[in-house]
């Protein structure tokens, strides 16, 4: 299963100060000078890949980790290649993707469509731009299904996919076409296997079992942190540089908004400061500020 | 502007979902929807939104000979290539459709939706497209009832929509994103208002994890807008209650009060002083149970979790974050959330921790709440958070450092460590039985918790 897992670096929003609020004539806050981190949802969209890795036959997941962005992501990339991802992909902007998912959809798009892949991960919504919109622009434009607000996924054994075709009336051919042990390894005729989708709703948990290709954009993934890689990978595998190209050219991607004001709201309330006194001082303190406020 | 509006009746979010849109449409005339879908199960009772506050207007409308007048009032109907009778007749704002479904079907309802916002001028998958025979038919009955001696007389061009509309959540973004994917448009989610004194109107938004506010020109149309969360609980016209306004004190309303003077009453539409009271029309009905199972899905199943609703009416909350460490720290912040009466929730690092589960996660990607006090325990003030506390009445928090954001965003802040400030909070409302609000069917482990330490109090 070919797997490409896309991410994004980011500035460490809580690293700026208010004056790094203030926008610039290009309505860019003073992002360049904080260290950058990982956009959360992306890290566990990358752990997620990893475990899918894990979860399939030795050698049957070839992970391919993709970005659009400058050198500030090189860092990442490295930790990626310590992890043993397959390659390693930088794609060079070229313009200012922050509000263009229509653009980064299209560039990400190109490079799929050039060396195709099985399954897409990626983070729901990025840190900065926060158009929430790339996921499903890149699917739209592949003609791919959709998970979105995706928790886990797993390769479906038998009894799950037989198990949860009850709604769709798939019961007996999924469970025939699995075969009876279940499991990856066992989904027959050299296809791939089916996936186990867990994703979250308006109204709860919603699991689908799900036969690639599939982009599945990631939520809220708990315990999904970007594992640490060991001393010796990082020295055997992380000094590798990425692959660094240009993104596509000649793509004919007009901006569907432009961006036209950014302005930090201000939101400091009157507050009242009680920083002397023993804990039972404070707690009483408190404890009279909401009974007075009870509804 | 011609605008139709996107539900969906299969979740339980229903009636919060057409509150949001109302509070959304009541400041902004001309973005009320001239026709709402609402997909609805196949079997069973949906909760129908006929109480929209355009429908108020579309029954005046239909009582003036069932014409639109309005250059707000559009004509509806979308055609299928091939099919006779693709020119409908004129039909009065504020209609609702409801579509019948099993179960959400992203792929397909997105190439019903885009047919249906492009006047029928999408061309869907041949499979959507015979399902969608049942809803032309609908809407052309429809159509033709409102006129039905002068329905030749009648017949305009059909037209698309400008604007498509969609709730706060997980349906709503997921269904803007494809149809302006599919159609070519801008796309906003999370959207706060738009201002409609130029052109092309302007879009706001929150971005940079909610840090900044951001106006977007809307370039490409139709525009495919998902409300904010922080339409949910939202009193008419504003999505958010300014900080320093504690208003349920002040006013007396509750936060998802109707009573506002800026909410339009059902009789306050385009000549709604002539009659009086209001008849909606009957809602539409169509069928989409025939809509193809996508061939990639083996199979799928959906657990109610009450996502979101745990917190939504919160009307005090507790609010812990990493700051108290694991997940012993945010047991004791529950169990003393539960002894001050309130509901509790968490940051998103304690929730990605697995300390708590997601359905009480807090903040712009969890609930948003408009509680009348929260106290934030442990937390820094990341923008993101703060978002869901942000509509609080009262703000008061405890943290260890005096510089932190939340502070300054607070009403009162305690500087301390939080664990023993809270044991002592913990304590003290034990002592004095206070109980702000109750909750029989949730017991209080609060004195389990005082003998045997906050593990105890899970």
């Amino acid at each position: 299963m070919r797997i490409l897992a896309l991410f994004k670096v980011v500035a460490e929003l809580e690293a700026l100060t208010e004056e790094d609020w203030r926008v610039d004539a290009e309505l860019r806050p003073q992002e360049r000078y904080v260290r950058t981190t990982l956009n959360p949802e992306d890290e566990s969209a990358l752990e997620l890949a990893l475990r899918l890795r894990e979860a399939l036959p030795p050698g049957e997941a070839v992970l391919t980790a993709l970005t659009i962005g400058d050198e500030r992501a090189d860092r990442t990339a490295a930790t990626l290649m310590a992890l043993k991802f397959d390659r390693v992909v930088r794609l060079a902007p070229p313009a200012d993707l922050r509000f263009r998912p229509e653009l980064t959809a299209a560039l990400a798009a190109a490079e799929i469509l050039a060396r195709p892949q099985d399954l897409i991960l990626t983070g729901c919504r990025s840190a900065d731009g926060g158009n929430a919109l790339t996921p499903f622009f890149l699917a739209e434009r592949l003609g791919w299904p959709i998970v979105a607000e995706t928790l886990s996924l797993a390769p479906a054994s038998a009894p799950e996919a037989a198990e949860g075709g009850e709604e769709t009336g798939e019961t007996a051919k999924a469970a025939e076409t699995a075969g009876p042990s279940g499991g990856a390894s066992a989904w027959p005729g050299g296809g791939l296997p089916p996936l186990a989708v867990e994703s979250l709703t308006d109204d709860g948990l919603l699991r689908q079992v799900v036969v690639p290709p599939l982009l599945a954009a990631v939520g809220n993934a708990p315990s999904a942190y970007l594992r640490v890689p060991t001393v010796k990978d990082r020295l055997s595998f992380g000094r590798r540089p990425p692959e660094v190209r240009q993104a596509a050219k000649g793509l004919d991607v007009r901006p569907r908004l432009k961006l036209r004001s950014l302005t930090r709201p201000d939101e400091r309330r009157r507050v009242r400061l009680v920083d002397q006194g023993a804990p039972s001082d404070k707690a009483a303190i408190l404890l009279q500020a909401l009974t007075e406020r009870r509804p | 502007m011609r605008t139709i509006a996107f539900l969906n009746g299969l979740s339980a979010a229903l009636p919060a979902q057409v509150r949001a849109l109302q509070a959304f449409a009541a400041a902004r005339p001309a973005l009320r929807p001239q026709l709402t879908v609402v997909v609805v199960p196949t079997s069973g009772v949906a909760s129908p939104p006929d109480d929209a506050p355009w429908v108020g207007e579309a029954s005046q409308a239909g009582k003036k000979g069932g014409l639109a007048a309005s250059a707000e009032t559009a004509s509806v109907g979308p055609r299928l290539e091939g099919r006779p009778g693709e020119r409908l007749g004129r039909r009065p704002a504020g209609r609702i459709l409801r579509l019948r479904t099993p179960w959400i079907q992203p792929e397909s309802l997105t190439e019903v939706f885009a047919f249906l916002t492009s006047g029928g001028r999408a061309e869907p998958a041949s499979a959507v497209a015979e399902a969608l025979t049942d809803v032309f038919q609908a809407l052309r009955r429809a159509a033709l009832g409102q006129a039905p001696n002068d329905a030749s007389a009648d017949v305009i061009d059909v037209e698309p929509f400008e604007t498509a509309l969609f709730p706060p959540g997980v349906f709503g973004a997921e269904m803007a994103g494809r149809l302006a994917a599919k159609l070519g448009g801008a796309a906003v989610i999370g959207l706060l208002d738009v201002v409609l004194d130029g052109s092309p109107p302007t879009a706001v938004k929150r971005v940079y994890s909610q840090n900044l506010l951001a106006g977007f020109e809307l370039v490409q149309g139709p525009y495919c807008l998902a409300l904010s969360p922080d339409w949910f609980g939202s009193r008419a016209g504003r999505p958010e209650r300014p900080a320093t306004e504690p208003a349920d004190e002040a006013t007396g309303d509750s936060a998802d009060d109707s009573t506002d003077d800026s909410t339009p009453a059902r009789t306050t539409g385009p000549g709604a002083g002539e009659s009086g009271a209001v008849t909606p029309l009957a809602p539409l009905e169509a069928d989409l149970a025939s809509l193809p199972t996508p061939p990639r899905l083996l199979g799928r199943r959906e657990t109610p979790a009450q996502t979101g609703a745990v917190l939504a009416e919160a009307k005090t909350l507790v609010v812990a974050g990493r700051g108290l460490d694991d997940q012993a720290g945010i047991e004791l912040a529950a169990a003393t959330a539960r002894a001050l009466g309130a509901d509790w929730g968490v940051s998103r690092p304690a929730a990605m921790s697995a300390w708590a589960p997601l359905d009480r996660l807090v903040g712009v990607s969890g609930t948003v709440v408009a509680p009348r006090w929260c106290l934030a325990v442990g937390l820094s003030g990341a923008a993101a958070l703060h978002a869901g506390i942000r509509k609080a009445g009262f703000l008061a928090a405890v943290n260890s450092d005096p510089k932190a954001p939340i502070v300054g965003l607070s009403d009162l802040a305690v500087i301390g460590d939080a664990k023993p400030i809270l044991q002592e909070l913990l304590k003290a409302a034990a002592e004095a039985a206070l109980s702000l609000e109750t909750r029989p069917e949730d017991p209080s482990p609060e004195t389990q918790a005082l003998s045997h330490g906050p593990a105890a109090a899970s």
